[in-house]
């Protein structure tokens, strides 16, 4: 039994009315002139009007508002809420809407906590690794208003400079949240293809979370947990989509698959996913829901734990009666079957070339890849990653 | 729409390490942390050797211990809480670093949730999340025995100057690291190891079925009732199995953390009663009723309870047990277990053996229904029920 | 942000002004409620309020008396202060939607004083819904009620035009 360590510090606020917990959670943490960062999307379905609402008393107002956040996560959305959340004097940050406004005001609340004026100051510095535990002291809430990317609640967020082709990875207590808020009323109706692809993707994070993390019990909490929703309520989720109770429980088991998948220390998986994902214009999400079956069966093999992530996918009635020698292959085939179920009901893209990806980028695509990797397993190698590449293609 | 109207709230502020021998690595991070000049609590620095090599791996690390306290108190009174804070400022301390049993981890979180949130009059931070922090004062705590899970949990007892309990809850009672090294543990007793080890069962089984509870709240406790299973008979045999002791420690941690989502139910409610009167520690008085409350709670919960089973006896009687069977199978089971164990580690197993009588029984069951822990339990729970539950135990 | 859920605020207000005058009646007419009462210490002041500045009601025990008032004004220090986080707790428990225990449970409240005195309320609180909620309203309730010991239109009449605090 090896040496583990886990670390959390967020609080998930959940289900009916969460939102209308946010002014005593920011009053609770002394912050009463939040800069409130958004995107078009939110803004325009009237997401952001909700959090307003929500803001029920005097004593809070918003120091700045910014609802122009770019579709993916830039270096310029980081540098103007910076200087927004200075100009204004503001003492907390509220981010309402996907992807890219959870990982902008994760990497603000870095660089206003380090005293970092300009994203410059990282150039050419490919993994920002927090090198001190520190207590994070600036309010940040998040709160997702499209489907969760699984990074709310995990020290790391990611920065891709378009304009000089480079990609910021940070893992550091001082991106981390304070509180996920997840409110019925901020999550529209999601149709049932977005579903599933977001469905799969946290099954993929919670499948490999669990995997990995087989020593660390909290950590095979939160994979059990979103592997286990994942399958039982994907399905429901996708063939009822005005039912709030699916959709917040399936987006809440992103938020935990999240953490799990995102607390392992070097993972090829997830180099080669947030490199298609960037390269690609793609979520993560979707990327792992093609490739993930194909890593899968790659490494099935050579992983014995592979064996006990029966559980959560057919619960212990049949676990119990499985037979122990097969259990690998008997998950390898359920996982197999409920994934293609799930993709033939929903028709979403089961190859890369379905996504833009051309097999001419393949040596481009694993030089960067093998480039960023800093595990030490061997099989994890060039040739690995093409012909994975060329599986899911 | 379809909106059921659940809501919850998940937060486990404590960074967690454990491992065997840990110590040493654990405590080279504890300078980053902030941490110069540390108030160290313990419980008893004779008897517990631990301590000694404790402060030996936070000195070996340039931490310096300003100030050292003991508290062998069960539950913490004011007067300590005012020496406490006074020794604290003299000596310019800047963190606090607990090591022992659930004494110094409940004296530790107090004085903690006191300073850092500069509180005045002790009167005003009774109650639930009424303390906010003001000051970091960083808590670390590093337990010397097992299934004290309350080191994660956000509440703490403090007695008052007329000797009245009263419970606070507050995210600043939750410490922010907790390192676990079951070498510390193991020169402990058998008894103490077993009955701490069986309390967190019951916690984790109680949290499991708890009205709030969610998945990521049960899956823990799956887990953590695996470990019991897995490492419990391990440390009869051998108390020095520090692999086992770890099991137990993390089955301890993860029912801790469920603590201030799920809370608990009637056992916890009864057995902090029956503590409470009798004066016996807390994990006696749970092993002798735990059995009966989930009895109790049976008809409501058996689906989980059948759920559970398989974490308890395995593959083969879990496949071989017929489906409306396995909540009983589980209740007879785990009180076969507990009932075992204390007898063989000569614990008491019925109330009369701990001194309570029939009038001692109004004073239980007038404790119980104050319990803020019944309002989790799966059944409402009236007095009629607390006396059936505890005449079954007499 | 001032103004915001007006409605809300005072379908509140509205809600608990009777629900103060049922806590009264209910002592007045309840077996079950006045034995709750009596395990109450002496002198026994609890307040219920809405969060940051909402509406707040106070009971008051004194001797075999309880007074139980609606509105700002602050009878004594209060021995147990529950305060709803926000205005949607409160118009959750005062329109019969969401019960005291599991308001307690679902953390919507910041309890300032003695939690142990809580659970008593919780269950005056709860012979309280038995009668003034309508009977959809009591089935959709997350309580089990014990039966009523007094008549449910007498209790619902002198709610609705009995005089106040008594």
């Amino acid at each position: 039994m090896s040496t583990f360590t886990f670390s959390n510090d967020v609080k998930i606020l959940c289900g009916d009315h969460a939102l209308d917990n946010l002014p005593f959670e920011l009053r609770e943490r002394d912050c009463t002139r939040p800069l409130f960062i958004s995107d078009e999307r939110s803004h325009r379905l009237g997401f952001a009007k909700e959090v307003r609402r929500a803001m029920d008393n005097d004593l809070i107002e918003f120091g700045a508002t910014y609802y122009k956040i770019s579709e993916v996560a830039s270096p310029k959305d980081c540098d103007d809420i910076v200087n927004l959340y200075k100009t204004h004097g503001c003492d907390g940050i509220i981010a309402l809407g996907g992807e890219n406004v959870a990982q902008c005001a994760k990497v603000a609340k870095l660089m206003l906590l380090q005293g970092v004026g300009d994203f410059v100051y990282f150039n050419h510095k490919a993994d920002m690794d927090a090198d001190k535990i520190s207590y994070s002291d600036l309010p940040l809430f998040i709160l997702p208003s499209d489907i969760p990317c699984g990074i709310e609640a995990t020290d790391r967020a990611m920065i891709f400079d378009e304009k000089n082709n480079l990609f910021y990875n940070f893992n550091s207590v001082l991106t981390r949240a304070s509180a996920v808020i997840l409110d019925v009323r901020l999550t529209d109706i999601m149709p049932a293809k977005a579903m599933a692809t977001a469905g799969l993707g946290a099954l993929a994070m919670g499948v490999k979370g669990f995997v990995d993390n087989s020593a660390n019990p909290f950590a095979l909490a939160y994979a059990t947990s979103a592997v286990h929703t994942v399958i039982n309520e994907l399905l429901p989720a996708m063939r009822h989509n005005s039912n709030a109770d699916y959709r917040i429980s399936i987006y809440s088991s992103i938020i935990n698959a999240g953490v799990t998948y995102y607390m392992i220390e070097e993972s090829l998986l997830r180099d080669m996913t947030n490199e298609l994902a960037i390269k690609t214009g793609n979520s993560v999400l979707k990327i792992l829901s093609v490739i993930f079956p194909v890593y899968y069966k790659e490494k099935m093999g050579q992983e014995r734990v592979f064996k006990s992530v029966l559980m959560p996918i057919v619960g212990e009635e049949q676990y119990a009666l499985s037979n122990a020698k097969s259990r690998d292959i008997v998950a390898y085939d359920t996982l197999k079957e409920f994934w293609s179920k799930v993709t033939e009901l929903a028709q979403i893209p089961t190859g890369l070339h379905e996504l833009g990806i051309e097999k001419g980028d393949f040596v481009k695509l694993a030089d960067a890849v093998i480039n960023r990797y800093r595990g030490s397993d061997p099989h994890n190698n060039y040739t690995t990653i093409v012909r994975l590449l060329e599986e899911a293609f | 729409m379809k909106n059921s109207g659940f809501y919850y709230e998940f937060h486990n502020p404590t960074k967690v390490t454990a491992g065997v021998d840990c110590l040493k690595e654990a405590a080279s991070k504890l300078p980053s942390l902030g941490l110069h000049n540390a108030f160290f609590v313990c419980d008893d620095i004779e008897k517990n050797i631990a301590v000694d090599e404790v402060c030996k791996a936070i000195n070996s690390v340039k931490v310096k211990t300003g100030a050292t306290y003991v508290n062998s108190e069960k539950i913490v009174c004011l007067n300590s809480l005012r020496d406490m804070r006074d020794v604290y400022r003299v000596n310019n301390c800047d963190c606090i670093i607990a090591c022992g049993d659930y004494r110094a981890v409940n004296t530790a979180k107090t004085i903690r949730m006191l300073l850092s949130g500069q509180v005045v009059r002790f009167e005003d931070v009774k109650g639930i999340n009424v303390a906010r922090k003001k000051v970091n004062i960083p808590l670390v705590i590093i337990p010397t025995s097992v299934g004290i899970s309350n080191m994660l949990t956000n509440s703490v007892l403090i007695k008052d100057d007329y000797g009245a309990v009263f419970e606070c809850v507050s995210p600043l009672c939750a410490p922010d690291y907790v390192i676990v090294d079951p070498s510390l543990t193991s020169v402990f007793d058998a008894p103490t190891t077993i009955a701490g080890a069986l309390e967190s069962f019951a916690q984790n089984v109680e949290e499991f079925v708890s009205k709030q509870a969610i998945t990521l709240t049960k899956c823990m406790n799956l887990i953590a009732i695996r470990e019991i299973r897995d490492n419990v008979f391990k440390v009869v045999n051998d108390p020095m199995d520090v692999h086992a002791v770890l099991g137990l420690q993390r089955a301890g941690l993860l029912a801790g953390s469920c603590y201030s989502s799920a809370s608990a139910g009637v056992a916890h409610a009864i057995s902090a009663a029956l503590a409470n009167v009798t004066g016996r520690d807390n994990y006696i008085c749970t092993g002798i009723v735990f059995a009966a409350c989930m009895r109790y709670n049976l008809d409501v919960v058996e689906k989980d309870y059948a759920q559970a089973l398989y974490y308890i006896v395995g593959d083969d009687k879990y496949a071989s047990t017929p489906q409306e069977d396995r909540a009983r199978t589980l209740i007879e089971t785990s009180g076969k277990m507990i009932k075992e164990l204390f007898e063989e580690n000569g614990l008491p197993t019925t109330l009369s053996e701990i001194g309570i009588d029939e009038e001692g029984l109004d004073r239980v069951v007038e404790e119980t229904m104050k319990s803020y822990a019944l309002v989790t339990n799966p059944k409402n729970v009236t007095k009629d029920d607390v006396y059936s539950i505890l005449r079954s135990v007499m | 942000m001032k103004g915001k859920k007006a409605f809300k605020r005072f379908v509140t207000s509205f809600n608990m002004y009777f629900f103060t005058k049922a806590v009264s009646c209910c002592f007045k007419y309840d077996e079950d409620f006045r034995k709750y009462v009596s395990m109450l210490p002496e002198k026994f002041v609890f307040r219920m309020r809405v969060l940051p500045d909402g509406a707040s009601m106070t009971i008051v025990k004194e001797g075999d008396k309880l007074t139980a008032k609606s509105g700002s004004e602050i009878i004594a220090k209060p021995d147990v202060d529950v305060c709803f986080k926000n205005v949607e707790g409160a118009f959750a428990f005062f329109t019969g939607r969401k019960s005291f225990s599991k308001c307690l449970a679902q953390s919507a409240f910041v309890i300032m004083g003695d939690v142990s005195e809580i659970m008593t309320v919780s269950h005056m609180f709860d012979i309280v819904a038995s009668y003034i909620l309508s009977k959809n309203s009591l089935k959709k309730y997350d309580r089990a009620l014990l039966p009523r010991t007094a008549g449910v239109h007498k209790v619902r009449f002198f709610t609705l035009f009995g005089r106040f605090g008594q």
